[in-house]
């Protein structure tokens, strides 16, 4: 008695492994991109959130000096 | 993303070994519990091991993946010679060495450092001392559970890493949090590990103390990724509890080293279907779902047991396409038993 009558040959081989990758990988919607898309969009956003803050505080702190000091006054 | 992490990896180490697995030759000296060696066992170390030991350990050298060797048994230190050459061309080989021992040699502190410092110089870098009820009864006539102490303290002072590995049942006294107080200050530097037994093989009186029924999930990471190797060149896919098991040992056979490259075994190994459907969904799995749900499963081993006896016939009329088919059922269905965990 042995176990070679589960034996695979290459090409079965080959071909289950794809077939249970792709199962495992597509069958929830899950690709293999998409971490890379999730972490590209949170990127994204945190990039123009962090922008806008920049500049905000930029043009708050332009008025102030600009008004409130005695360096330029308005 | 966690959750990808996890199928992904569980998928390419199932498919690419060489890639994430860590394999491990155990080359068994001994088969019994204990220290009394049989005279078959002695026998045959004389004929086989130094003969293939070399060839054993090149051929092993060529699969990138193959990083640790274990000796292990029975009892490997009552082969003093055999050990050594073991220890050092594993290690001239560039392998991580391990030893399992039930530390009957380490009597006296003085004697432990002795042993540990002569296989420290040959090359071995881990000890993994066995130490439970079952050993502590052959142990005494060595001397006494401190015996264990003695082995841990000599190894920490050498620098090996140190584990002390414990096998219970729901009745026994030994166990982990005995072994922590039994090694005081040492614990703190050694690994201490426990695991149930299987209700195979000498075991199989203890059916009734061994672990609660294996719940449907869980493969056996064990399968496929330690490979071991017996007295007689036997090779083995796994190193668990039916390696030596007289009705079951046989289902673990997958070739033998003093007739073949182990790069052939290997590669029977990682295109046998059934090694695939036990190591990612697990023998209990099959015996419950298909054979009989009844049936009590104690361990992942005794699972793999029953494969090997009670349903082998079954499990060899259904063939390799319905494997093949119910491993794919199963792989679809994985994330849902991950996350239920």
């Amino acid at each position: 008695m042995n176990l070679d009558n589960f034996l695979l040959t290459p090409e079965e081989a080959t071909n289950l492994a794809n077939d249970l990758i792709q199962q495992q990988l597509y069958k929830s919607g899950v690709s293999i991109s998409e971490p890379a898309y999730v972490l590209g969009a949170i990127a994204a956003v945190v990039a123009v959130v962090a922008a806008v803050v920049a500049i905000g505080l930029a043009v708050v702190i332009g008025v102030y000096v600009w008004c409130y000091t005695d360096v330029y006054g308005c | 993303m966690v959750l990808y992490r996890r199928i992904r990896l569980l998928i390419t180490s199932m498919f690419f070994p060489r890639l994430v697995l860590l394999f491990s030759i155990v080359i068994s000296v001994i088969s019994c519990v204990g220290i009394v060696a049989s005279a078959l066992a002695r026998i045959i170390m004389r004929f086989c091991l130094y003969e293939y030991v070399e060839k054993a350990l090149r051929e092993a050298s060529d699969i990138a993946s193959i990083q640790v060797v274990v000796a292990t048994g029975g009892e490997p230190t009552l082969f003093p010679k055999h050990l050594e050459l073991l220890i050092k061309t594993a290690a001239d080989f560039g392998f991580v060495t391990r030893l399992v021992t039930n530390a009957w040699w380490a009597r006296t502190l003085e004697a432990a450092r002795r042993y540990v410092k002569r296989w420290r110089e040959l090359g071995l870098e881990e000890l993994n001392i066995s130490f439970d009820d079952f050993h502590l009864e052959y142990l005494r006539l060595f001397g006494s559970e401190e015996n264990v102490v003695n082995a841990a303290r000599a190894a920490v002072e050498e620098g090996l890493r140190t584990v002390v590995a414990v096998t219970r049942t729901r009745e026994t006294k030994i166990d982990a949090s005995y072994v922590r107080k039994l090694l005081g200050d040492l614990a703190e530097e050694v690994m201490i590990v426990d695991d149930f037994i299987s209700p195979t093989s000498r075991a199989s009186g203890l059916f009734e103390e061994a672990e609660e029924n294996l719940p449907l999930f869980g493969g056996c990471a064990r399968a496929g990724s330690e490979i071991s190797i017996h007295p007689n060149g036997d090779v083995v896919f796994c190193c668990g509890h039916i390696i030596t098991d007289p009705a079951s040992a046989w289902f673990t056979r997958v070739g033998n080293i003093t007739r073949e490259h182990l790069w052939d075994v290997v590669d029977r190994i990682q295109r046998n279907v059934l090694i695939w459907y036990i190591r990612s969904i697990g023998p209990h799995v099959l015996v419950k779902k298909f054979f009989n749900e009844e049936e009590e499963v104690k361990h992942i081993c005794h699972a793999c047991h029953l494969l090997a006896t009670k349903y082998w016939k079954e499990l060899e009329t259904r063939g390799k396409e319905w494997v093949i088919n119910d491993l794919k059922k199963e792989v679809k269905g994985l994330h849902v038993r991950v996350l239920a965990k």
